[in-house]
């Protein structure tokens, strides 16, 4: 499973992330292995993801999304 | 070494806060260059230590890591691994935010290996006060091995005490700012690869090295033959950039995983925050656009509303400067010069400061507040649709100011053609020069109304929006023209705390955006009307004065007496200066748009800048008329056609606007699409493309019109 398979309100704890260009970067915004991630809501007109990762906030594509694989879902 | 400046640089994650602290380590003594040829990339200010020894001060933009994705990003990797750069510091203060500390000390402890001289400040100390949370800075002091301190840069506590480390790092010298073991610990592949490049770009540095062999490609200081050997020794040794890249992130995380949990208490709370019951509301599906949409025509009916008032003092100080400056100096061409030159083209355009002082305003709050990234996040959707990024809402908000801090704000956006389609397209956004020619022009199109809801309010919203369906429809053709590049598209950004905006931030900023329009414009303009009026008051051989004689015999045949012998001389007189040859010159080609020759003089003066036309106007009709207390309006409604009709009828006004909308008359935003695209061919295609928009929009829209 992964960030875009959960729903809206939903939880889960990060496992890994896909290796890929830009994974640095998601890791630099906080989206580490064992951080709680929530999906909060989807953008008005679709695409990106509002997220709470641990205690901060962060906005990510759905595609992006997908390279986060996921477990224990709240 | 004591007889050089020191140098100190802020470096720090975005939201950190570094900006705050600049301000209040320089104050006034700072400075910002936004227009090209100029130190553009560098915010510099100068504060004094105890001994009242100056310190030179550089804001670098914010980054998360060494391993850069946007431009911005990158030029900083590039400074700091270059020691011969002449921006590279003597001394980094590294700001973080004390409240995001678990992801603030990655690029920390990223700089400490490559052992420039640092102190680590923990900004925002007074937010986490507020939340009970503590910090035990000797441990973290101890565990990092250099000077660590807390600090507020909103209530500027302990801003000595940031002082005083570079009193200590000036008097007791560098060792004890720079930790000499490494915080990350190589693997044997990596240790192999950066022994292999020390030896040939001599970086005597392995960190360093590392950071080279990651980022050969674009690392601005490497040499084309550097660049070669490099990659064969990666090749060599098997390193994985991207792969090298997160395992040493990884790595460095769990080291100062611990050491923060070790360091930092923080209390249980479990309710929701402030920021998110704002977002629930601000980025809600239904309310949160409703809200933008809502924001954007509050900022444009406050432009209109609060600035007339200081708009009519500024417009009577003009005023009566002509009339007293005419009253004490005897009648001559100086004075002339004085009244209708300098001072009726200054005045024409300062009088615009207070609405581009508000428009400033408003966006630095939407910016300091956190604001601007949820618009970011709730548009990125529609941007990508036509070929844009959630980012390019960042410059397309700021082009209605200026277009040129809007391209240079493109930086943040990773993907090439995402950014050269925001770079095409934001001048199409009306920007602040517009603001005069609308208000100007809006007048004779739409009656003006009372109250806050005016009528003239909406037709300005209007041509904004005209600006914004442009932008977007021209977004899209460039998106199905320009081939798709490999390189990824990203949103991935940080929703920071909402906070409530440091006056003093926003005031600077504002202050500097001001500044710059004043000053670069104002230079612009002054030789302008200087230039304007002397092709306006002289002509080739006699020609004026026969023009002269011509007209008072006419006003003699006809029995004109007073005024309208007056205006009527005025305007034989200009018709036949060299300013009425130029207009006359290209009345054929604009005549379809239903524009006379003076409104041709206008047109050519405003491809220097847009702000112009009304100092040219000012020019042409002060000198056109014998009254100098009659606004230039008043004098602009007045003006009648050879044929008895008004000028400035609806169909020419509306014409004149939808030129004014569509045409890139501003140098500046060529030179800066020139510079942040590296090629002639850009900002050659963007004057082209809205030229050409401009001439057939304003031709269609006056052949149905009139």
């Amino acid at each position: 499973m992964t960030v875009y398979d959960l729903r809206e309100g939903q939880s889960a704890l990060i496992k890994s992330i896909l290796t890929d260009s830009y994974t640095c970067k998601l890791l630099t915004l906080g989206l580490l292995p064992k951080s709680k991630v929530t999906y909060v809501r989807s953008a008005p007109l679709g695409g990106a993801r509002y997220l709470k990762i641990d205690d901060h906030y962060v906005a990510i594509r759905e595609e992006e999304a997908k390279t986060i694989l996921i477990e224990e879902v709240m | 070494m004591a007889d050089k400046r020191l140098s100190v640089a802020l470096i720090g994650n975005p939201n950190a806060g570094k900006s705050t602290i600049f301000n209040l380590l320089t104050g006034l003594r700072q400075h910002v260059s936004n227009f090209p040829g100029i130190t553009v990339d560098k915010k510099i200010g100068v504060f004094q230590i105890k001994d009242g020894e100056k310190v030179d001060l550089i804001d670098l933009p914010g980054i998360y890591s060494l391993f850069p994705n946007s431009k911005d990003e990158k030029l900083v990797v590039d400074i700091i691994t270059d020691p011969t750069n002449s921006a590279y510091p003597d001394l980094v203060i590294y700001v973080a935010d004390v409240n995001n500390l678990e992801r603030h000390l990655l690029l920390a402890t990223q700089l400490l290996d490559l052992q420039i001289p640092m102190v680590i400040v923990l900004n925002m100390v007074d937010i986490a006060e507020a939340k009970e949370q503590s910090i035990d800075i000797s441990t973290l002091q101890k565990e990092l091995e250099i000077p660590v301190l807390t600090m507020s840069g909103k209530t500027g506590y302990q801003i000595d005490g940031l002082k005083k480390e570079i009193q200590n790092f000036r008097s007791k010298g560098m060792e004890m700012f720079i930790r000499s073991k490494s915080f990350y610990s190589m693997t044997v592949g990596e240790k192999a690869l950066t022994q292999n490049v020390n030896t040939v770009v001599n970086s005597g540095q392995s960190y360093r090295s590392k950071i080279l062999a990651h980022h050969h490609e674009w690392l601005s200081h490497l040499t084309a033959a550097d660049r070669i050997q490099i990659k064969s020794i990666a090749g060599e040794v098997g390193f994985d950039n991207i792969k090298g890249q997160i395992s040493e992130t990884m790595s460095r995380y769990n080291k100062f995983g611990h050491l923060v949990k070790a360091t930092l208490t923080k209390p249980n709370k479990s309710s929701q925050s402030f920021t998110e019951k704002i977002d629930n509301i601000i980025t809600h599906k239904v309310a949160g656009p409703i809200i933008f949409f809502a924001i954007m025509l509050f900022m444009f009916q406050s432009i209109y509303s609060w600035s007339s008032f200081p708009m009519d003092l500024i417009d009577g100080f003009f005023g009566s400067a002509g009339s007293f400056v005419r009253g004490v100096m005897p009648e001559s061409w100086f004075t002339n010069l004085l009244v209708d030159g300098i001072i009726a083209g200054l005045g024409g355009v300062l009088i615009f400061i207070p609405q581009i002082t508000i428009l400033f305003l408003l966006i630095a709050v939407l910016e300091e507040s956190g604001y601007m990234s949820r618009a970011v996040f709730m548009f990125d959707g529609l941007m990508q649709r036509f070929g844009l990024n959630g980012r390019s809402i960042v410059a397309l908000v700021s082009s209605g100011a200026c277009a040129i801090p809007a391209i240079m704000s493109t930086r943040t956006i990773g993907n090439r053609r995402e950014r050269l389609i925001t770079i095409m397209v934001s001048p199409l956004i009306s920007c602040s020069a517009r603001i005069p020619v609308y208000i100007v022009l809006i007048g004779f199109v739409v009656p003006a109304g009372d109250g806050f809801w005016n009528a003239q309010g909406l037709a300005f919203m209007g041509l904004y929006l005209l600006g914004i369906v442009a932008s977007l429809g021209v977004a899209l053709i460039f998106k199905m023209i320009l081939p798709s590049d490999e390189e990824g598209s990203y949103l991935m950004m940080e929703l920071p705390q909402y906070k409530r905006p440091i006056w003093k931030n926003v005031l600077f900023t504002v202050k500097e955006k001001v500044q710059s329009f004043v000053v670069e414009a104002g230079k612009v303009i002054l030789v302008i009307s200087v230039v304007l009026w002397f092709l306006a008051s002289y002509g080739p051989g006699t020609q004026i004065e026969a023009a002269e004689e011509a007209a008072i015999t006419m006003s003699t045949e006809q029995g004109l007496e007073g005024t309208d012998k007056e205006n009527l001389i005025a305007s034989k007189r200009i018709e036949a200066s060299y300013a009425g040859h130029f207009g006359k010159f290209i009345e054929p080609a604009i005549e379809p748009l239903g524009f006379d020759w003076k409104i041709g003089i206008a047109l050519l003066t405003s491809f220097a800048a847009r702000e112009l036309f009304v100092g040219t106007m000012a020019t042409i009709y002060s000198i056109g008329s014998s009254d100098d207390e009659t606004s230039v309006i008043e004098q602009m409604r007045k003006e009648l056609r050879p044929d008895g009709r008004k000028v400035y009828d609806f169909a020419t006004s509306l014409s004149l606007l939808i030129f004014y909308v569509f045409a890139l008359q501003c140098m500046s935003t060529l030179a800066v699409t020139r510079r942040e695209t590296n090629s002639w061919k850009w900002p050659i295609i963007q004057f082209v493309y809205m030229g050409l928009m401009a001439y057939f929009g304003s031709l269609m829209v006056y052949q149905i019109f009139s």
